[in-house]
């Protein structure tokens, strides 16, 4: 089960509202590269993991994109907070407005609902851990685009630190996949 | 930069080192020296989470200095921007 | 079609210049140890190898807060 650390894991404090970039981010609450569908895919395909390594591997990154999902959340909370609806009309993000306030939603930059389609999980392992690499890939990419149109550095910052973790995720996932490759050798799943 | 957030980042930093021995040790189980770095920054955490607590009140719900308050409820939370 | 003795022969060769260090994984506390080479001495076709990390100094942790990562070389 999990407990609640009262903290982020990276500090976050943005100074400067800006309600077009708090749209943009939240493609990593809700959207297919996101925060939700990667904790949802690892602590899914947990279940199924076959050698302890990869059981701890799964439990561990699944429960950390949790973390980030706060992470992204908080971001998005403090673009959007207390900006006057007029200016949010002015900046053309009033078609989220009207549906959800400046509350944050599970879904992504367009307004597309969080859906579980975005993930897999499976009883095959090493199909599991293949779709994981990749989608620590995807989502590194794009926290390089977020990076790319930001201009804050305290935005700047926590992305920067989010896309790392990404990185390491990659490795972590890939010695796992050696794990099970390695220890499970040629037997084949049914 | 005040005290309640110099010393939370502090913890954070701390905090996020264990985490990524963690999962380093989750496939390197018997790495030695990532054992031992990883209890060196057990006790740096420990002591700067008891530092915080006592002046500041809980980071988890599992504190509980005295039973007249309880202080899990306060802010800061998380999400809250400094400036309030 | 190609031989395959040659294609693993070619592979081998590249893989002697490598620096091949073996890991231990398992747990001495609960398990039996498994050796897991940096690179696989013979890949085999059709699966996918990442290299497996090698433990050599950490950043403080202020540092590694900043960066992303404890670990230099996966800074990216």
């Amino acid at each position: 089960m999990w407990f609640y650390d009262k903290k982020t894991q990276y500090p976050i404090n943005i100074k400067k509202p800006d309600p077009r970039m708090a749209i943009a981010i939240l493609t990593q609450y809700g959207g297919p590269n996101g925060e939700l569908a990667a904790s949802l895919r690892y602590l899914s395909q947990r279940f199924s993991m076959p050698t302890k390594e990869a059981k701890a591997t799964l439990n561990d990154i699944g429960t950390e994109e949790l973390a980030h999902l706060e992470m992204i959340g908080t971001m998005v909370h403090q673009l959007m907070d207390k900006v006057p609806p007029k200016e949010l009309e002015k900046l053309h993000v009033d078609t989220t407005y009207v549906i959800h306030g400046r509350a944050v939603y599970p879904s992504d930059s367009n307004g597309v609902p969080f859906t579980a389609a975005y993930i897999e999980s499976m009883e095959d392992p090493i199909a599991n851990l293949n779709e994981d690499l990749a989608a620590e890939e995807k989502a590194r990419a794009t926290y390089d685009y977020l990076i790319n149109i930001a201009d804050d550095p305290d935005v700047i910052d926590p992305l920067r630190f989010l896309r790392e973790r990404e990185v390491v995720h990659y490795q972590r996932f890939g010695e796992t996949l050696r794990i099970v490759q390695e220890t499970m050798g040629k037997k084949k799943y049914y | 930069m005040d005290e309640q957030t110099t010393l939370l980042e502090q913890i954070m930093a701390y905090d996020f080192a264990l985490y990524d021995l963690q999962l380093f040790l989750n496939t390197h189980p018997s790495d030695a020296n990532a054992l031992r770095d990883y209890k060196m920054a057990l006790e740096q955490s420990e002591n700067l989470r008891r530092q915080y607590q006592s002046k500041f009140g809980p980071l988890t719900a599992r504190y509980l200095p005295n039973t007249t308050c309880w202080q899990w409820i306060n802010d800061p939370w998380p999400w809250n921007n400094k400036e309030v | 079609m190609e031989n395959p003795n040659i294609q693993m022969e070619n592979l081998n060769i590249g893989m002697k210049n490598l620096n091949i260090a073996t890991v231990y994984t398992g747990n001495n506390c609960t398990g039996e140890p498994i050796m897991i080479p940096v690179m696989p001495v013979r890949p085999e076709l059709a699966r996918a190898y990442v290299p497996y990390q090698l433990y050599n100094k950490i950043f403080s942790a202020q540092e590694a807060l900043r960066k992303g990562t404890v670990f230099p070389e996966l800074v990216k």
